[in-house]
């Protein structure tokens, strides 16, 4: 055919040059016009990727600005101003490794750890071995909205609880009766009755009953999830043996958990 | 290539098909996360990858690389380079939950939004389910890298691999 025999003669020679230089012109308009397309598509992108982002976060109702802590929040006896735990630990001496627990009250694991662990922890609070203190956490409360607020609630009725002296009580007493499907609502006036449970004094139950009632301890329960929020700790429960996080992963016993506590603390 | 005409003319549909799927799929994924920062930073944080300013900064890093990527891939603008940039990420992702995996955690990967603590009872199955979700749609993110050519996309995606121009004169 044509493309075989190349340099046969001086004309098909030239008319071959025109038709490549036709060609390269042609290729060339085609690359201006698919550069220019790819800048408009590119601007396009980046303006409906802004509007979607302003829609979107408008939508969601902007709240990851105005999830800063409340420092006009009243706070339950023996919770911390800045730092929102409640510190079991009476008196720690200087030395004594501090052992923070993130826990929410409809967290299922949370209920397995209070059930296993905990009361190693609070006799070694109770000793002085270890400066305990509990973080309480909110954050399931939002993927469970049929719970109507349940963590933050028993958050609340648990600082009342504290007021009232029943600290440790309440709060086993909470994880003891969560219910056994997650996000299963848990009303005010059941929390009000494992005050009961706990065995207040008629006065102290009759002031703790108020308390839940006034829900007076939410912003307590909203600030420390802020917290918890701004560390970004990786879910409940979590805990931090001197600002590190100890991996609860594959803790089989009390013992197990003290001696890990023991050599994170030594290190 | 040995491949048929057939195959040649249904190459760029299969492109198509591809594109449109993981506009979709990315769409959905970066929405759900923008829709809810604070979320998407706690199922961040449970990969236990990141320290706390960087977990910000992906949570909205992430859905606004993904939102950016979706419409990329809904117009078929750069077309290879979306698809390989959406390969990494989803590569990115299996690599995350096989992490989450071997270390022993119990967490929801947060893909759609939601994420943070699960239930330990399915770890398998979840895990297992989102690896090999995402290892079809990295495939066909791969689709796109190795034949860019699709119907109904603005540009040519800068490559002549498939052009009209092959043809002897």
């Amino acid at each position: 055919m044509s493309k075989s025999n190349p340099g046969k003669s001086g004309a098909a020679k030239s008319t071959r040059d025109k038709a490549r230089e036709a060609r390269l012109a042609a290729e060339a308009a085609r690359k201006r016009r698919e550069r220019l397309i790819q800048f408009l598509g590119a601007g396009a992108v980046l303006l409906v990727v802004v509007l979607i982002i302003v829609f979107a976060v408008r939508a969601s109702g902007g709240s990851s600005g105005s999830n800063g802590p409340d420092p006009s929040a009243s706070l339950p006896k023996g919770v911390d101003a800045s730092s929102y735990a409640f510190t079991v630990t009476q008196n720690p001496g200087e030395k004594t490794p501090t052992v923070q627990v993130w826990e929410d009250f409809q967290c299922p694991a949370c209920k397995a750890f209070e059930e296993s662990m905990s009361s190693a922890l609070y006799a070694a609070a109770a000793k002085g071995e270890i400066n305990l203190q509990l973080r309480p956490t909110t954050f399931l409360d939002k993927s469970l909205p049929q719970s109507k607020n349940t963590s933050a609630r028993a958050t609340s009725a648990w600082g009342c609880a504290i007021d009232a002296g029943k600290s440790i009580e309440y709060h086993t007493a909470v994880f003891l009766n969560q219910p056994a499907v997650e996000g299963t609502e848990v009303t005010n006036q059941q929390l009000v009755e494992y005050g009961r449970q706990v065995g207040m004094a008629e006065a102290e139950f009759n002031s703790f009953k108020a308390c839940v009632e006034g829900s007076t301890y939410l912003g307590w329960a909203a600030n420390s999830t802020a917290i918890f929020n701004q560390d970004a700790v990786p879910g409940t429960p979590a805990m931090y043996v001197n600002g590190k996080e100890l991996s609860l992963k594959g803790v089989k016993s009390p013992e197990e958990l003290l001696a890990k506590i023991k050599t994170m603390a030594g290190a | 290539m040995t491949a048929g005409p057939r195959w040649e003319r249904l190459r760029p549909w299969i492109g198509l098909i591809c594109r449109l799927v993981l506009a979709g799929i990315l769409a959905w994924a970066s929405l759900a996360k923008l829709m809810d920062i604070p979320q998407s930073r706690l199922a961040i944080a449970a990969y236990r990858v990141f320290p706390p300013e960087w977990v910000t900064f992906l949570a909205w890093g992430l859905p606004v690389l993904e939102l950016i990527l979706a419409c990329l891939l809904l117009i078929g603008l750069f077309p290879r380079w979306a698809g390989l940039a959406t390969a990494l990420v989803m590569l990115a992702f299996i690599g995350g939950i096989a992490g989450v995996w071997v270390r022993g955690y119990s967490i929801d990967c947060g893909c759609f939004g939601g994420g943070g603590a699960a239930d330990p009872a399915d770890d398998i199955r979840r895990y297992s389910t989102e690896i090999v979700r995402d290892l079809v749609f990295a495939l066909m993110a791969l689709w796109l890298v190795r034949w860019p050519q699709t119907r109904f996309a603005i540009s040519p995606g800068g490559t002549t691999e498939f052009g009209d121009r092959e043809e002897t004169v």
